[in-house]
């Protein structure tokens, strides 16, 4: 058997990696922690098998920041992304960028062990998406004219009051017609949704 | 120049000569012949000289007076007696002219009257002591008899005053451009015959009747003077003076008067000319004061005129009676001012009943077509006999108004702006700090039902805790969607991206900051490199970075000498990224202590004594937002503040779309 996948966590904050700790290791991972983006980068030279779990905001060189430069360095490894700060661009940004999932802190364990489970499936190389390209259209094609236009502003990055500006419309309205838009395309949570408008905009 | 001299003292010389050989054409007896003569033009001449050149002519009239003596007065054998008065001639005119020009500062133009009344006394005081002297000099030498000594000295005194009192101005004058310019430009020939007609007249009056005893009415010699003063000034005198003088001469010479009578009409003539003399020269002074009251009153006119003021006068009762041509122009007024506006309907802002004088004020001003405009105006007024003239000058500052009121709508923007973001970030600060926990006590949560599911299924205990601790997850998931909806809520979201040149937010920043910045005695630098694109961002909320920038510098250079105090602001193409450009700020203050450099940007952290230390860190949050980073530039060499960030260019933006 290859050796174990090994879930690494970068968060400055002692709390979040503590409790994650718990978390995984009683979930069956093998993990290592790390509380800056630099000391991961040295660590991460060995190259093992397995995902990293990426905080955002730290000091120094930032999660997104890293997620470029495992890139450029050739370090293939899925990445989850996990932020205190719900920025949808951000969000948009990261996910773009090939991550496997975003996560707004506090998430629940299941949606974590589920990007995790994922990240390790598609392992290294795999840069398939569970989303099949036909699919994500005809359920979209479903939207109105709309409620396609709450959707694209939504995954560009927008809140829902500047949707709501946008269209001139009331916030309220824009909280349903996200609700339909959520329905029509199965989509889970916001990453799901974004990860379908990304694989829409890519060439088929 | 060489050539002056020569010229000068020849002309002297000669001109001398001549009017002595003219004195000496009515001869009254034995004085005569020693030069003592009822008239004396020459030494009126020697005296101008004397006053226009300086002590340096004495030599010249030495030479005149010897040359005369001895052509005229038969005095060729006595060299002693020509050389002892030509000396004190010389010397005590010489000496009377130097206590005139530098003691008493008299001015050879004969501008006052005072000017003149010096001159003539000294005058007085000299001839008495050449008279005395001279007279004194020829009775030693055995020319004259001790006998009439006072006699003789007496007339000479009288020749030689009249020859100053009627020759010396009119040298003087006619030596001055200055007034020849004036005489030949204002001359009016008939009334200067009139006048000449007249003395013509005087004189037959005087002496043309046979019966009376000539002094009768020698009083009308004073009449034409007088019309010649007041009309021609002081140049009109002298010339009235000379004539009356030939005049006089010619009279007396035709009537045959011996030299006791002769000598009485000269002292009478110096009487004529000493009141023509102070008449004209007054008569000047006026005409001068007038002049320049003219020429003052024209330059008052233009000043008025020219003023970009409005400049109205107007009297008790509001009433306008002169407006300048500013006035028309910002009143809106039709070509000329219309009769019969009142102050009042101008500037409203005036009481309606007592005119007041007001050193300046602020008040709106309404133009003759109703529309209006912000005035500064100032209210003075001139009491003039009776009445009182106010004048009001009005000042357009609507422009100024408009500057200031936009400055500080935008300083209210502004702090609109920095309130929100400032709740905003506290929101988002807060959501941030209070998420780790939660995700490390949903993780904890999670791992224990794990640990109780591993301890064994089947425990009672443990299927029971599962539940409770689903909802202990719930809960926290609950205080994170309440976390997230307040951010959300109070999150500034109305960000209005724009195309923004950078070069007109670092303008509105030194506008906000200018006042603060002198008063901090602080140089505020701009450095622009000419190519920098414009930016996409909310130029608010750039500005708000900027200004947070800056208040910080300001803060922290108060402890350094103003002279150093220096803020630099720069915006630059980045090098490493050309979609971007790189502002930055940058101060000479004593700049981050090196343990705060980590965690600048991260809320509440703060140098400060007051503040949340929350600064920093909205500007971190507005950069990136925008897509851009911020970082401090540590400099081993240089000290001080070096804060910069990015922002993407427009034209990049444009070109990826």
């Amino acid at each position: 058997m290859n050796p174990k996948p090994t879930v690494y966590i970068v968060d400055d904050d002692q709390a979040v990696r503590d409790g994650l700790t718990a978390l995984l290791t009683v979930s069956g991972f093998a993990l290592e922690t790390f509380d800056s983006a630099e000391r991961f980068l040295t660590a991460i030279e060995r190259h093992t098998p397995g995902c990293a779990i990426l905080d955002i905001r730290m000091p120094g060189m930032n999660g997104l920041e890293l997620q470029r430069e495992l890139k450029r360095r050739g370090i293939a490894i899925p990445v989850i992304i996990i932020t205190g700060h719900g920025e949808v661009p951000l969000a948009v940004a990261a996910l773009k960028a090939g991550a496997v999932d975003f996560l707004e802190k506090p998430f629940d364990s299941d949606a974590l062990l589920a990007s995790i489970e994922e990240a390790l499936r598609r392992g290294a190389v795999s840069r398939s998406s569970p989303f099949d390209r036909e699919t994500i259209a005809s359920r979209i094609a479903q939207l109105t004219p709309r409620e396609r236009e709450v959707m694209d502003l939504v995954v560009a990055g927008h809140p829902n009051k500047v949707v709501a500006n946008r269209l001139g419309i009331a916030v309220r309205t824009v909280e349903i017609h996200r609700a339909r838009v959520m329905d029509k395309t199965e989509a889970r949570n916001l990453s799901e949704l974004i990860r379908m408008a990304i694989l829409l905009e890519q060439n088929p | 120049m060489i050539l002056r001299w020569p010229a000068i003292i020849g002309s002297y010389l000669a001109l001398y000569i001549v009017l002595d050989w003219m004195s000496l054409i009515h001869p009254t007896g034995a004085p005569s012949a020693l030069g003592i003569t009822p008239w004396n033009p020459p030494a009126g001449l020697s005296f101008a000289l004397l006053l226009r050149y300086g002590p340096l002519f004495m030599p010249a009239v030495f030479a005149a007076v010897t040359l005369a003596s001895i052509l005229f007065h038969g005095l060729s054998d006595m060299p002693l007696a020509i050389l002892a008065s030509a000396l004190t001639i010389s010397l005590v005119y010489g000496a009377a002219t130097l206590v005139l020009r530098n003691r008493l500062l008299m001015s050879i133009r004969l501008r006052t009257h005072r000017d003149l009344l010096i001159l003539l006394a000294v005058a007085l005081a000299a001839t008495m002591l050449v008279a005395v002297s001279v007279v004194a000099i020829f009775a030693s030498s055995g020319l004259l008899e001790w006998d009439g000594f006072w006699n003789f000295a007496f007339h000479f005194w009288v020749g030689d005053m009249i020859g100053i009192a009627g020759f010396t101005p009119l040298v003087l004058l006619m030596m001055d451009g200055e007034r020849r310019a004036a005489i030949a430009q204002g001359s009016r020939p008939w009334e200067v015959v009139l006048q000449f007609c007249t003395i013509t007249i005087g004189l037959w009056i005087i002496f043309g009747w046979e019966s009376t005893d000539h002094f009768e009415y020698s009083y009308v010699l004073f009449l034409p003077l007088i019309w010649i003063a007041l009309r021609g000034g002081l140049v009109g005198a002298t010339w009235g003076i000379l004539a009356t003088q030939l005049g006089l001469a010619l009279a007396i010479q035709i009537k045959g008067f011996d030299a006791d009578v002769t000598n009485q009409f000269q002292l009478l003539m110096i009487a004529v000319a000493v009141t023509g003399l102070v008449l004209g020269s007054i008569v000047d002074e006026e005409e001068r004061a007038e002049s320049s009251l003219r020429d003052s009153e024209m330059r008052l006119q233009t000043v008025v005129e020219t003023a970009p003021d409005a400049i109205l006068t107007f009297d008790e009762t509001g009433v306008i009676t002169a407006a300048n041509r500013a006035a028309l122009r910002m009143f809106a007024a039709p070509g000329r001012w219309p009769f019969g506006v009142r102050i009042q309907t101008l500037l409203s802002g005036l009481s309606p009943d007592i005119m007041e004088v007001m050193p300046g004020g602020e008040m709106v001003a309404r133009r003759l077509d109703d529309t209006s405009f912000a005035a500064e105006v100032a209210i003075g007024a001139a009491t003039i006999g009776k009445r009182v003239l106010y004048v009001a000058a009005v000042r357009d500052i609507s422009i100024r108004k408009q500057a200031e009121m936009w400055l500080k709508e935008h300083e209210a923007e502004l702090a609109h702006a920095s309130r929100l973001t400032a709740t905003g970030e506290m929101a988002a600060s807060l959501a941030h700090e209070l998420n780790q926990p939660l995700t490390a006590l949903i993780s904890y949560a999670r791992a224990c039902q794990a640990v109780l599911k591993a301890g064994g299924a089947d425990d009672e205990r443990s299927l029971a805790a599962q539940p409770l601790i689903d909802q202990a997850v719930q809960q926290a998931l609950r205080a994170g969607d309440i976390i997230r909806s307040t951010r959300e809520f109070l999150r500034r979201d109305d960000a209005r991206v724009t195309k923004v040149e950078i070069a007109q937010i670092f303008k509105a920043v030194c506008d906000l900051v200018r006042a603060e910045a002198a008063l901090n005695q602080i140089r505020i630098v701009i450095r622009f490199e000419p190519e920098v694109p414009p930016v996409l961002a909310d130029a608010i909320q750039v500005e708000q970075v900027i200004l947070n920038l800056i208040r910080n510098s300001m803060e922290a250079m108060s402890i350094i000498p103003a002279d150093l105090r220096e803020i630099r602001l720069s915006a630059a193409l980045d090098p490493a990224d050309p979609s971007f450009v790189i502002v930055g700020v940058k101060d000479s203050g004593p700049g981050f202590p090196p343990e705060f450099a980590d965690r600048m940007f991260k809320p509440f952290s703060t140098t400060k004594t007051t503040g949340m230390g929350l600064g920093l860190s909205i500007s971190r949050s507005i950069i990136e937002t925008h897509g851009g980073r911020i970082w401090n530039v540590t400099d081993e060499i240089e000290c001080g503040a070096d804060i910069r960030f990015t922002l993407p260019s427009y034209t990049d933006i444009k070109g990826e779309s």
